[in-house]
């Protein structure tokens, strides 16, 4: 007998124990070093699997109904074998789309639907909840068989002591208890797309507590109470011959039919239960995991089953056939066998196993419901804050806590009445339902949106009816006719024999009637109705993911698009700043930013996209694509195709097909992707073959002279417009089309009202003629125009509308050609910038000779391709070196030059002159003669050693302080001497002070980039920090400490790039 | 980069209406000063009381400027010197070339 007291004591040691390995296990990956690496881990996680329903509910079902027990472990067995191409599918597509949970999945998979995100949540929600119950049913039942063993409570719970309130039973402690240990380890930050490695950790521990507990009480009732298997075997078939059929399928108890159910259903439910999900696709670290998972998963099954009969039959044996209790032999066998602290470890086992699943379930339905159910609505009503990630944390904590007491209410409204194993198969059915969604989303590409939504309709519809009904009535709480007579007394409405199908048991009926109608909408609605476009898209990239694709040609483009900024701006709103420039800046990493520090017009769908799944990564796929949607459209965004072939011509109005097919021929012209002059005279050949007009002009804007200037023709030779040229003026049809943005149509010659240009038309014989705006963007950029000399009337309604769809496609041709342009133009100087840079790196030392007594390392790295920082290492020949950094202001080519020309000039002079004092002299002379009125300016520090005298001398050009570790004073020193920046005076006088050096010195020369570092609060890095660091990494190798020295820096700055180039340049005395 | 630029006598002032004079705005500086060479106006008082912070460019600006006034016989004079910038001109011993005053008047008076 132990007292409840110690065993809350055990309980929470035990939790607090998990959760410092959590922590432990979440500073390691901090650190880069991740537990998850260990394929062990993600194996034990998934045995989250084997609930107390496992642990206590086995043993039970064995003793009452024999081999039923096994199907729940068969199942996942089998669904083993299928995993290298099930579940690696969808660990890569959730990888691939930043899936967190298994409505996300669906509702990525068909259509981004949020409606079908919510459906599924609730129907997690509402499947899981009897799950939860089950679990604290355990946990608080156990609790109290272990304090007062001897009085067995049959039914009921009573209070736990009688200092509690009457209110407050030992399942709501619980409840609440595990709910504040799930929000420790799942929602401390709001970041679901990244992995909770301490949860997994965590619960990968606990599974393995409840093997070692499980096993042990196996062994102690097989080898202690009996005498062995046989032993078992044989006194319990002496005892009760009548139950041998426990060991037999097809019994009245275990038909046949209930088997298979039972096996169907569980292996549905490994795959697609939400915490097995989470466990198995979302915390999955790397696929090559599963490959071990695969046969790990399925021993773990056989070793957790192997001592279950035995148990039982102990069990039966012990309690002289009494099987009421048979939910607990594990604990009460060992109880009454006077071993309590085996008690106390079963306990703890069977406490792992609830604890792992009610965690690992309420953080995955949580974030579930965060992302489904929360966010649609607070994007429906345009909520306005500034940061939203503090309430959605909040909002996920809170959901952990009501996902976790709904359990509670279930258990307290049903739990008395079902026994454990019954209440798991009904969320295991929930799972089911599932299977059609996930299944054929991922390998069958028709399968669509509506079909998936109507068919988990139907399938949540009839698991409600046919299981929760019946469980409901079952405890009490609705009234008992409806099982009797069905609904409205219509008796093929009865929920255990639904259209009078009879002689199933309860769970084969549920599966029959639910999957029956799920599948057939899956199918038939997928088959008769058609997907949207963007729906296909997903389907394709869901089916085909594991298959190498091509990426599809980008076709569209985004009019008026947000800047990087201000894509950043908004996802900071919803995941926070840190994250959201985190993610930014490794995406632009790769990417060519042009001048404006802007992205080309083709990769800013790219970032939407990119965007898109960071937010979903964090809200889910769907709410992101809404919140990306409003923001376009309320910024009056849209993504439009570059080929808008028919986009203004509709059907009715241009029936005619040749109309149609001028359209369809110029888009192929356009996208034949000639030169931009053949392009135009092509357009332009097609629109006066077509419609036989006598003169077709392109004109384009030039800017320099606001002329409109020909640019394609086609017709009468230009002679005949005297003035090729025009001037933008609304005098003229041409002027006023460009100015005015609208076309400028004239059928009928004879009236004309601006008579700058009736001179013209008249001399020319025009009859009809017609002037288009080019537009871009909103902006005339140049007018399409065409002329006829014979006919009258030719431009209706339908054929301007036409000559204007024209316009736009030379507009984009015109765009096109411009942007290839600029493309050529930044890749070639790109590429001059590249060698530039190669160049300069060659210049710096490429390594530094191994020496005796010093170590020495240095790094340099430019903000931009090249810099102006500079460091060198000259060995000279009387025993000594030379140490030099310097830095050129500006990170241009002029400032390499210079780096250049300073290094040349030493290199040259450094067997003439000895001391550094001269060589700075002679360098201030040399810049002051050569760069005089350059804004550019050098400042240096040059430092001579010896390592035979440990003597240092050095000067400066007004180079920044080095810091000098003094080993034997434990304290920093700066190294100052007196100096101008070199060029601004004809002559310098440079101090030269000496200094001696003992072994442990180091000394640290850099230059500005690294103490002019800045923070988000614009505050410097400075030499403080710097100084401090060197302090704490004495210890460290000269390189070690360079990197350590970047570590910080980019820590402290929070980006991967520095805005200054950086030079570090480290000396360590050995001996 | 924003600047106030005032005439008085001969004397121009340029006020630096920035808290940073870096890399991205110094450039602006350099031109306007050049500009003014060119009217013939060659002697300067540049009043840094707005800023904070100056790195390697914006002192490479006031170099030039203070060269080509040089060059031109006239001069380049600074003041209003916050403690970091001081600073930053002591560190590169520039303090030794500019005149630098404590007060707008006293930079006036100095011509």
């Amino acid at each position: 007998m132990i007292s409840a007291k110690i065993v809350l004591i055990i309980s929470l040691i035990y939790f607090a124990l998990l959760f410092a390995i959590a922590y432990y296990a979440d500073k390691q990956r901090e650190r880069g070093r991740s537990l998850l690496s260990n394929s062990y881990i993600y194996s034990f996680s998934l045995a989250v699997y084997c609930t107390s329903w496992t642990f206590y509910g086995s043993v039970g079902r064995a003793a009452t109904s024999g081999l039923e027990f096994l199907p729940t472990y068969l199942g996942p067995t089998l669904m083993a074998f299928t995993w290298w191409y099930v579940l690696r599918k969808m660990v890569t597509i959730s990888k691939q789309e930043n899936i967190v949970s298994i409505a996300d999945f669906i509702s990525s998979r068909y259509d981004r639907s949020a409606l079908l995100g919510a459906i599924v949540t609730l129907f997690a929600l509402f499947g899981i909840m009897p799950y939860i119950a089950l679990q604290l049913k355990a946990i608080a039942r156990t609790l109290e068989i272990l304090s007062s063993p001897l009085h067995l409570p049959s039914a009921g719970l009573s209070p736990l002591g009688t200092q509690l309130p009457p209110y407050l039973d030992t399942a709501l402690i619980v409840a609440l208890v595990l709910s504040l240990f799930s929000v420790l380890f799942g929602a401390r930050h709001l970041d679901s797309s990244e992995r909770h490695e301490g949860l997994v950790v965590a619960v990968a521990i606990e599974s393995l507590i409840k093997l070692i507990a499980f096993l042990a009480v196996g062994i102690f009732v097989t080898y202690g109470l009996f005498d062995g298997f046989t032993d078992i075997f044989q006194r319990f078939f002496e005892q009760f011959p009548e139950r041998q059929d426990l060991f037999s399928l097809g019994t009245e108890e275990t038909s046949y039919t209930k088997w298979f159910t039972l096996l169907v259903i569980s292996m549905m439910a490994i795959m697609f239960l939400p915490r097995q999900f989470h466990i198995m696709v979302t915390e999955n670290p790397d696929e090559e995991n599963i490959k071990k998972a695969m046969w790990r998963l399925p021993a773990y099954m056989f070793l957790i089953n192997l001592f279950v009969i035995p148990i039982a039959l102990g069990g039966l044996i012990l309690n002289g056939g009494d099987t009421s209790q048979a939910d607990y032999f594990v604990l009460t066998l060992p109880l009454s066998a006077g071993h309590p602290w085996l008690a106390v470890l079963v306990f703890i086992g069977g406490l792992s196993a609830s604890a792992g699943m009610v965690m690992v379930s309420s953080i995955a339905i949580s974030t579930m419901i965060l992302n489904h159910l929360v966010m649609p609505v607070i994007l429906k009503l345009k909520i306005r804050t500034h940061d939203f990630s503090r309430v959605l944390i909040n909002l996920k904590r809170l959901g952990i806590l009501g996902v976790i007491l709904l359990g509670y209410v279930y258990f307290r409204i049903i739990g008395e009445s079902y026994a454990l194993v019954n209440i798991g198969l009904v969320s295991f059915m929930a799972a089911t339902q599932f299977a059609p969604a996930m299944i054929g989303g991922l390998y069958w590409k028709r399968a669509n949106r509506q079909a998936t939504t109507t068919g988990l309709l139907f399938g949540f519809i009839l698991w409600f009816y046919t299981l929760l009904i019946p469980s409901f009535v079952r405890s009490g709480w609705i009234d008992s006719d409806i099982l009797h007579d069905g609904l409205f007394g219509i008796a093929l409405l009865k929920p255990e024999e639904l259209f009078g199908l009879r002689g199933f048991d309860i769970y084969s009926h549920s599966l029959f009637w639910s999957l029956l109608f799920n599948l057939s909408a899956y199918l038939t609605l997928s088959f008769f109705t058609k997907q949207s476009e963007t729906e296909t898209l997903q389907a394709d990239k869901f089916v085909d993911a594991l298959n190498e694709t091509v990426e599809p040609i980008q076709r569209k483009r985004i009019s008026k698009a947000p800047t990087i900024v201000e894509f950043v701006g908004l996802m900071s709103k919803f995941i926070g700043e840190k994250p959201a420039n985190a993610a930014i800046s490794e995406y632009l990493k790769n990417r060519t930013i042009d001048t404006r520090g802007s992205l080309s017009d083709h990769e800013i769908p790219d970032l939407k996209i990119f965007a898109e799944r960071t937010l979903a990564g964090h809200v889910g796929a769907a709410p992101a694509r809404i919140i990306l949607e409003n923001y376009l459209s309320t910024r009056g965004s849209k993504m439009e195709d570059v080929f808008d072939i028919f986009g203004s011509v509709t059907i009715s109005h241009a029936a005619n097909r040749e109309q149609l097919s001028v359209l369809y021929d110029a888009a192929q012209i356009i996208a034949s992707g000639a030169d931009l002059q053949k392009v135009l005279d092509d357009i332009l050949g097609l629109l006066s073959d077509q419609f036989k007009f006598d003169l077709c002009v392109i004109r384009f804007l030039e800017e320099e002279t606001m002329n409109l200037v020909v640019k394609s023709q086609k017709g009468m030779s230009s002679v005949h417009f005297g003035q090729s040229e025009r001037n933008l003026n609304v005098e003229t049809y041409i002027g006023q089309a460009f100015l005015s943005n609208t076309t400028a149509v004239v059928n009928d010659t004879e009236f004309l009202d601006k008579p700058t240009s009736a001179e013209i038309i008249y001399r020319e014989g025009i009859t009809c003629f017609a002037h288009t705006p080019i537009v871009l963007e909103g902006e005339s950029v140049g007018v399409l125009s065409a002329f006829s000399r014979t006919v009258k009337g030719i431009f209706t309604k339908e054929f301007i509308a036409l000559f204007e769809n024209l316009a736009g496609q030379v507009g984009i041709a015109w765009r096109n050609d411009k942007q290839l342009q600029g493309l050529l133009e930044v890749h070639e100087q790109e590429r001059e910038m590249q060698i530039a840079r190669n160049i300069q790196m060659s210049l710096l030392p490429a390594t530094i000779p191994q020496m005796e007594k010093i170590e020495v390392a240095g790094l340099c790295v430019p903000a931009h391709q090249v810099g102006g920082d500079y460091y060198d290492f000259i060995t000279r020949e009387e025993n000594g070196f030379d140490l030099i950094v310097a830095d050129v202001s500006g990170h241009n080519i002029g400032s390499a030059l210079i780096m250049a020309e300073t290094r040349t000039f030493i290199h040259a002079r450094i067997d003439s002159i000895k001391q550094p004092a001269e060589m700075l002299k002679s360098l201030n002379k040399f810049f002051f003669d050569n760069m005089d009125c350059s804004d550019l300016f050098v400042t240096m520090f040059y430092a001579q050693y010896s390592p035979d005298t440990y003597k240092l001398g050095y000067s400066s050009a007004g180079h920044n302080n080095p810091l000098l570790w003094r080993q034997n004073k434990q304290e920093i020193e700066l190294l100052d001497a007196d100096g101008l920046i070199f060029g601004i005076k004809p002559t310098v006088e440079f101090q030269q002070k000496t200094t001696q050096l003992e072994v442990g010195d180091i000394l640290l020369l850099y230059t500005d980039g690294i103490v002019e570092a800045e923070d988000n609060n614009n505050e410097f890095f400075g030499t403080e920090r710097l100084g401090k660091l060197i302090q704490e990494s004495v210890d460290l190798s000269a390189k070690e400490l360079i990197d350590r020295i970047m570590d910080q820096v980019r820590m402290f700055t929070g980006l991967r790039h520095f805005i200054d180039d950086i030079t570090l340049v480290v000396m360590k005395i050995l001996k | 980069m924003q600047l106030n630029i005032t005439e008085q006598d001969d004397i121009v002032r340029i006020e630096v209406q920035e808290e940073r004079m870096d890399a991205h705005n110094s450039g602006d500086l350099k031109e306007q000063m050049l500009q003014l060479f060119d009217e013939g106006k060659y002697n300067l008082i540049i009043d840094l009381s707005a800023v904070r912070f100056v790195d390697s460019s914006g002192l490479g600006a006031l170099v030039s400027g203070f060269k080509n006034a040089s060059a031109r016989e006239g001069s380049l004079k600074l003041c209003c010197l916050q403690p970091q910038v001081r600073s930053m001109f002591e560190l590169t011993r520039l303090h030794r070339v500019f005149e630098i005053f404590a007060t707008v008047e006293e930079a006036v008076d100095s011509f």
